[in-house]
């Protein structure tokens, strides 16, 4: 899963991209505003989290601007303001989650975890197509009764394409949810990842479609 | 303790006494002189009816001693008496009449004969030698006059006691609109600071109404000034205190050496970074103007300047940073501020200057002598600050956008507020050549 974070102190901004890459989270880190709305347009993100009290624009300016322009990705606010009466504006606005700092990183995570869970219309972190079932807080996988070994980057590829199970994955949303910025990616390095799921999950499980992305069907031709 | 009550009471009684004995004695030397003409008169014509009766040759009783007084009469008439001498003889008297003559000369005159005066007329009668003396004992025209001061006065002297109550009642109306403010002072709780309501009092409180308002204004801004410190360190400390967190998890959850140190080291600089900021917060909101004028400190802003540079020359060649100060020669340039906080103004503009400057920069720091003040000037090699920013960047907390430099936000606010209190002029402006900041403070010439 990506994340972008949007957070003017370096120290903080810095921990929390840590923080969240221990978790198996794909997290990017901007400081300001502008470069954060320049990132959300060329790039795909599964989770915002933003600070509210930007140097020059403010994040709830941001916030509204993202959602005029219909962009509705699931946006975690996380800043110092505590008052009510910002909670109600910054969720107004168009946040789906309110954090008053400072914050737990494992609460920080689960709420992330429930935010992308809600968007894809699922109510438990378990994410079943057929026979596969992928808790996401427990990070483990179920074919049947047999428990798969996979690696983190394989996870969190397995987590994107069940949440879309039997839907059209655009292979640019894949490479987003499995490399950040600070990651070195080799031209064929997604599709070493998918071959390698194919293995373990069986060839029929993960369909390529050609020029768009991957599909993965939950219940694959005998 | 003082009564105003009592106070007012006492003096009004002792002004009424004054006026009342003023009164009795002008009452008493009127009813006299009154009094006098009138008897005066009565003698003059007792004698001339008199001289009518000698004159018809009719006159009584010739010589000898004094007449038992008639039982039918008034007991005063022993107090009226006459006499008729003709050379030297006394030819008849009358009433209580003496028998040395009355008077020695005609007119009116008054006589001690014995143990009683008497008001005598005398009147010659026109044969020769003879004269009528007609007197009056003195004792009934002085009871006379008592009677009638006293008879006039006492309804006066009566009226002291409702006096006395009338004053108290007035004087207790008087004072309810100072119960009236000790009340709505009274039933003030400790944050209930608005001002009093001073246009229905009377003038004589007004002033002291005016003047717990302004004491009441104070407070509110001194309490003020300690809310927003719990505020702005309950608020500006969540992000140092999240900095703080966040890595301690971070180390506490890696199992890499190196991740875990680097996590440590942040960690340490998220409680540097808390303690900056409480500092920073605890001098503003120590930086309380004093009313009394008291305590006013004179120092030199070249040794200040001089010493702020030197303190700052490690931090500026960590960044390659030429740190520079010119100063006059034997010229103190005495500016009246307390050392310590001239110091914090100097050395905020400093580590901003030092903060914003790239490596390899220069920073300047300048003081003069002006004809009316002392001037410190901070030039700097970083981007400057664009004008539309120059306004705000005094505002607590408030950083411009595109930096990113750590930082509570409250350095140039500090200094604003020094120079608040200490009628200092502070401007930002270009710096003189490349694209820095100039901040240039003006102080006021010592008096």
């Amino acid at each position: 899963m990506r994340i972008l974070i949007v957070e003017d102190d370096p120290l903080l901004g810095a921990g929390l991209r840590t923080g969240l890459c221990q978790d198996g989270y794909r997290a990017d880190w901007v400081q300001s505003a502008d470069p954060a709305e320049h990132a959300l347009r060329l790039e795909y993100f599964d989770v915002l989290v933003l600070d509210l009290g930007l140097p020059g624009r403010d994040g709830l300016s941001l916030l509204r601007a993202l959602r005029s322009k219909g962009i509705d990705l699931p946006i975690l606010i996380l800043t110092a303001r505590d008052a009510v009466a910002d909670k109600v504006a910054g969720l107004d606005a168009g946040a789906d989650d309110y954090l008053v700092k400072p914050v737990d990183l494992d609460e920080l995570s689960a709420r992330i975890r429930a935010l992308t869970r809600r968007r894809d219309g699922h109510a438990t972190p378990r994410l079943l197509a057929g026979e596969l079932a992928l808790d996401t807080v427990r990070h483990e996988v179920r074919l049947g009764d047999r428990p798969l070994s996979l690696s983190p980057r394989e996870f969190v590829l397995l987590e994107t394409l069940i949440a879309n199970a039997d839907r059209v994955v655009p292979r640019a949303r894949l490479a987003a949810t499995a490399y950040g910025w600070r990651d070195e990616i080799e031209s064929n390095a997604l599709e070493v990842h998918i071959h390698n799921l194919r293995n373990k999950l069986g060839k029929h499980r993960i369909l390529t479609v050609r020029g768009v992305g991957y599909r993965l069907v939950s219940v694959p031709p005998q | 303790m003082s009564s105003l009550r009592r106070r007012l009471l006492l003096s009004l009684s002792v002004v009424w006494t004054i006026i009342w004995i003023a009164v009795a004695v002008i009452a008493w030397n009127r009813s006299g002189h009154e009094v006098g003409e009138l008897m005066d008169a009565q003698l003059a014509q007792t004698a001339h009816v008199l001289h009518q009766v000698t004159l018809s040759g009719d006159l009584p009783t010739i010589a000898g001693a004094p007449q038992t007084l008639s039982p039918i009469g008034h007991p005063y008439e022993s107090m009226i008496s006459f006499q008729l001498w003709r050379e030297d003889v006394l030819v008849g008297s009358f009433g209580a009449a003496p028998l040395e003559p009355l008077a020695r000369q005609p007119g009116f005159s008054d006589q001690t004969i014995g143990a009683t005066r008497w008001r005598v007329f005398g009147l010659p009668t026109g044969r020769a030698g003879e004269v009528l003396y007609v007197a009056q004992n003195d004792g009934i025209r002085q009871e006379l006059i008592e009677y009638l001061t006293l008879h006039a006065l006492q309804p006066i002297l009566w009226s002291l006691p409702l006096t006395v109550l009338l004053i108290w009642l007035a004087v207790t109306d008087g004072l309810r609109p100072l119960r009236r403010l000790a009340y709505a002072i009274g039933q003030r709780s400790a944050d209930q600071l608005a001002p009093l309501d001073a246009r229905r009092a009377p003038s004589e409180i007004r002033p002291l109404i005016e003047a717990l308002n302004g004491l009441m204004h104070r407070l509110e801004s001194a309490l003020d000034t300690e809310r927003h410190f719990a505020a702005d360190a309950s608020h500006e400390l969540r992000t140092p205190f999240a900095i703080i967190r966040t890595h301690a998890q971070i180390a506490r959850r890696s199992a890499d050496p190196a991740e875990r140190a680097e996590a440590l080291d942040t960690l340490i600089r998220g409680v540097d970074q808390a303690t900056h900021l409480i500092a920073q917060l605890l001098i503003l909101s120590r930086l309380q103007p004093r009313a009394d004028g008291s305590g006013r400190q004179t120092c030199s802003l070249v040794v200040t300047a001089e010493q702020a540079v030197a303190d700052r020359q490690g931090a500026a060649s960590a960044k390659s940073i030429e740190l520079v100060s010119k100063t006059p020669d034997g010229e103190p340039c005495l500016v009246e501020i307390a050392p310590e906080v001239l110091a914090i103004l100097v050395g905020n503009l400093l580590d901003n200057a030092i903060k914003y400057s790239p490596a390899g920069g220069r920073v300047a720091v300048t003081v003069g002598a002006r004809r009316d003040g002392v001037l410190l000037c901070v030039e700097d090699a970083g981007r400057g600050i664009p004008a539309e920013d120059r306004a705000r960047v005094f505002d607590r907390f408030y950083r411009p956008a595109g930096q990113s430099e750590p930082g509570a936000g409250l350095g140039l606010a500090i200094v604003r507020r020094i120079c608040e209190l200490h009628d200092a002029g502070i401007e930002l402006l270009d710096a003189e050549d490349g694209p820095g900041l100039r901040v240039e403070v003006r102080f006021r010439k010592v008096t």
